[in-house]
């Protein structure tokens, strides 16, 4: 457990240290803003502003995400400081949580900054504090899948822009998959939705908690996690 | 210089991938034209494989780098797991828990209608809903309502069809659209629910006057109860065929005559509302079948005997559903079974000068009709040729709801004479209109059934050759569906969605505007640059 806490303080402190977190959060706040700003003025009811915003926000997490997961082992790769990791006691899993969990921090502290709209719409309005909890949770589940997907793309190449690029067509076809569904009959159909973080996402932002979208998530974390931990395991595989 | 040159141009491709990426992706989530978002997606993927190929050397090799026979080792391992996350999320997604936090629980469905799902999900039938929908908002909220069947249900299948985009499908399921006065706006809003081959139509959309600014104006509207028309509509999809028993054997309807006077016609009619049709010789049977939902006298020539008249009564008592045309001029008198419950017949017959079909005074022409539900959605006219009274005595028995359905006009007379020489209202013998020719009688039961009887004084209103003319058809067959119970579920209230708007002045949007989208961002980037700074 200490391991993973050290890993996490030390990716935070890389983070912020490097210019890279302050750009990808001032793109979030300014483009977030913008929307949040033009939901406000277009929508004008304080119970429908957020759930709007939320599946906004979850589709500039996808745009992000690459960048800050792109660097979590490409980087070390590169540098050759994998190596050192690698022969130090921690273990391979609490290597990944370690960084999966200091990427998830990372956007943690970026969402934070949206509760300041929070306050706004409860200072101007009445907006129906469900949804936005409920909404809020769902994007958490889904940046941390995200995420995962980032790390495992990460592990996969010493080039962070091929890494990022990866997460990014990766996390694409996750996000339009439902449309692509649209083409197929079914069951196809019905796969293909299934599989949609959009599909999965919509819920939440309504207002609703659903343990199949919850799970959902949870499988694509654990999975990515766990094939994360794996291919780093096989350390023949990952020059 | 070249390699410089290389890493600039790699970034600048990086740069516009995303940008089109981006925008191409917006473009088709806001924009209604997708075709430039496509586009823009398009480029901006031919983007991401420029860049693979500019890198082609390094995936090259990591493709020989990778070493595959240690990973085929690993592969089955990481397929058994794959494969047992699949098995969880398919159990998953039958639901086990979903929970709605906004504050009127606008996506919880009644008590009612999950009852009615779960005994659908009992017997395993499959409903398939089609939602013919326009693109506008207000609609959006049936659109999550029927989500939230579906996410209830595995049974129910659902499909959002925009009928401008499919007007051949709209027109397969005759789904019209519903617009303003003076060419107005036009708008779809129709569910299709389809189980065992039967078709309800649910509209969600009705058209209202709303006091708009100070002005009233006619406006587009979701109609009330739509889950409640939603679930009513799946429980009668779902029911199975409900069973009419005619009664045979003195002289009654014959429902194989394909003349003037036969009911072939009719019988069709009336299996095509989804019933099924048998004869019962009441005598031989000593009962009423167990499995009759409708039992139909049609105007018997001959008496029954007390006997059958014993048996009537008794499955009226219990719970009965039964149906009885009668005509003037025969010797079949009911009045040893009606008297009880508050009717009284005859065998003469009503004449009306004032309204009459084609101006024969022995066929009344009915165009008002009481309000009940056999007649809340008739819309034209009903005849009877040569029509009996029915009579409410004023002695009712306690608890029933007895009500006149159909009334001759103030001008028509029951003519006490069976052959008179001449159609004239004598003030001494003939008893003056308006005549009541049609009662429809109901009375709840504690078990949860009810009685309900209508009696007709007239049948051949509905022989071949009458029953496809003015609103004869609806008439019968709206007797026939009330008689027979078609469910409706009563008790869902109806949730609208509250407005919660925010008052906005220039001062407040300038307010968000500033601090949203300029100020934090760039305090943002001032943190940035001063940690930046520090640090060297």
């Amino acid at each position: 457990m200490n391991n993973i806490l050290s890993i996490i303080k030390k990716e935070i402190n890389h983070y912020f240290a490097s210019f890279v977190a302050y750009v990808v959060l001032f793109v979030f706040l300014f483009v977030g803003g913008y929307y949040f700003y033009i939901y406000v003025f277009e929508v004008r009811d304080a119970a429908r502003v957020m759930p709007f915003f939320l599946n906004f926000m979850g589709f500039l997490a996808f745009l992000l995400t690459p960048f800050i997961t792109m660097r979590l082992f490409s980087e070390e790769k590169k540098t050759g400081t994998i190596e050192l990791l690698l022969t130090s006691p921690i273990t391979e899993t609490q290597i990944i949580l370690g960084k999966f969990f200091g990427a998830l921090l990372l956007f943690l502290i970026y969402t934070s900054f949206t509760l300041y709209y929070l306050i706004i719409l409860f200072i101007f309005g009445r907006p129906d504090i469900g949804p936005i909890i409920t909404g809020y949770i769902g994007f958490i589940l889904l940046e941390s899948a995200y995420i995962a997907i980032g790390i495992l793309l990460s592990l996969t190449t010493k080039n962070q822009i091929v890494s990022g690029i990866l997460t990014l067509i990766a996390l694409l076809v996750f996000w339009i998959i439902g449309w692509i569904g649209n083409y197929f009959g079914r069951p196809m159909q019905d796969i293909l939705q299934y599989l949609s973080f959009l599909k999965h996402f919509e819920d939440f932002t309504k207002g609703i908690i659903d343990s199949k979208h919850v799970i959902f998530y949870l499988t694509v974390i654990g999975f990515n996690l766990f094939l994360s931990v794996r291919l780093l395991e096989s350390r023949e595989t990952v020059k | 210089m070249e390699k410089l040159k290389n890493i600039e141009f790699e970034r600048i491709i990086i740069v516009m991938t995303l940008i089109f990426l981006f925008i191409g992706l917006s473009w088709i989530l806001i924009a209604d034209n997708n075709l430039v978002g496509f586009i823009l997606l398009g480029l901006g993927l031919v983007g991401v494989g420029f860049l693979f190929f500019f890198h082609l050397e390094q995936v090259k090799k990591f493709l020989k780098e990778f070493q595959w026979d240690v990973f085929t080792q690993k592969i089955s391992y990481i397929l058994i797991i794959l494969g047992i996350l699949v098995v969880v999320n398919l159990i998953a997604s039958k639901r086990f828990f979903r929970t709605d936090l906004t504050s009127e629980g606008r996506f919880t469905l009644s008590d009612h209608t999950i009852n009615l799902l779960k005994e659908i999900k009992k017997s395993e039938k499959k409903i398939k809903m089609i939602f013919f929908r326009s693109e506008v908002s207000m609609i959006s909220t049936v659109e999550d309502l029927l989500k939230e069947y579906k996410a209830r249900s595995s049974q129910i299948e659902l499909e959002i069809v925009d009928p401008d985009r499919k007007p051949q499908m709209a027109k397969e399921y005759n789904v019209r659209s519903i617009g303003l006065p003076y060419g107005g706006q036009r708008l779809f809003g129709s569910v299709i629910i389809l189980c065992n081959g039967l078709k309800e139509e649910v509209d969600v959309l009705k058209f209202d006057y709303r006091q708009v600014g100070g002005r009233v104006q006619p406006q587009l509207l979701l109609k009330e109860n739509i889950e409640k028309d939603i679930s009513s509509a799946i429980l009668r999809v779902t029911k199975s065929k409900k069973k009419i028993y005619f009664s045979s054997g003195h002289g009654e309807v014959d429902l194989e005559d394909d003349e003037k006077t036969g009911w072939s016609t009719t019988k069709i009619k009336i299996a095509d509302e989804n019933y099924i049709i048998d004869k019962v010789y009441l005598p031989s049977l000593g009962k009423v079948p167990s499995d009759c939902d409708v039992l139909i006298i049609g105007a018997p020539q001959k008496n029954y005997s007390p006997r059958e008249f014993e048996i009537l009564d008794k499955y009226l008592d219990e719970g009965g559903h039964l149906l009885i045309l009668l005509e003037p001029f025969v010797k079949a008198d009911f009045n040893p079974l009606l008297n009880k419950w508050g009717i009284r017949t005859s065998n003469k017959f009503v004449v009306d000068p004032k309204s009459s079909y084609w101006f024969q005074p022995i066929i009344p022409l009915i165009t008002e009709y009481s309000f009940h539900k056999i007649t809340e959605k008739l819309k034209f006219a009903t005849f009877f040729p040569t029509v009996t009274p029915v009579e409410i005595l004023d002695k009712k028995p306690q608890g029933v709801d007895i009500q006149p359905i159909a009334r001759t006009s103030d001008e028509s007379w029951v003519e006490s004479e069976s052959r008179p020489k001449e159609l004239k209202f004598n003030p001494g013998s003939d008893k003056k209109g308006p005549i009541t020719i049609m009662v429809a009688l109901e009375k709840k039961l504690d078990n949860n059934k009810d009685i309900r009887l209508v009696v007709i004084g007239d049948s051949d209103f509905a022989s071949n050759y009458s029953i496809s003319s003015y609103g004869n058809l609806d008439f019968l067959l709206n007797a026939i569906n009330w008689v027979a119970g078609k469910e409706e579920l009563i008790g869902i209230r109806s949730k609208t969605p509250q407005i919660r708007e925010i008052m906005l002045t220039q001062q407040k949007i300038n307010f968000i505007l500033y601090t949203c989208v300029f100020i934090l961002p760039a305090l943002v980037i001032f943190a940035g640059v001063f940690i930046w700074w520090r640090r060297r």
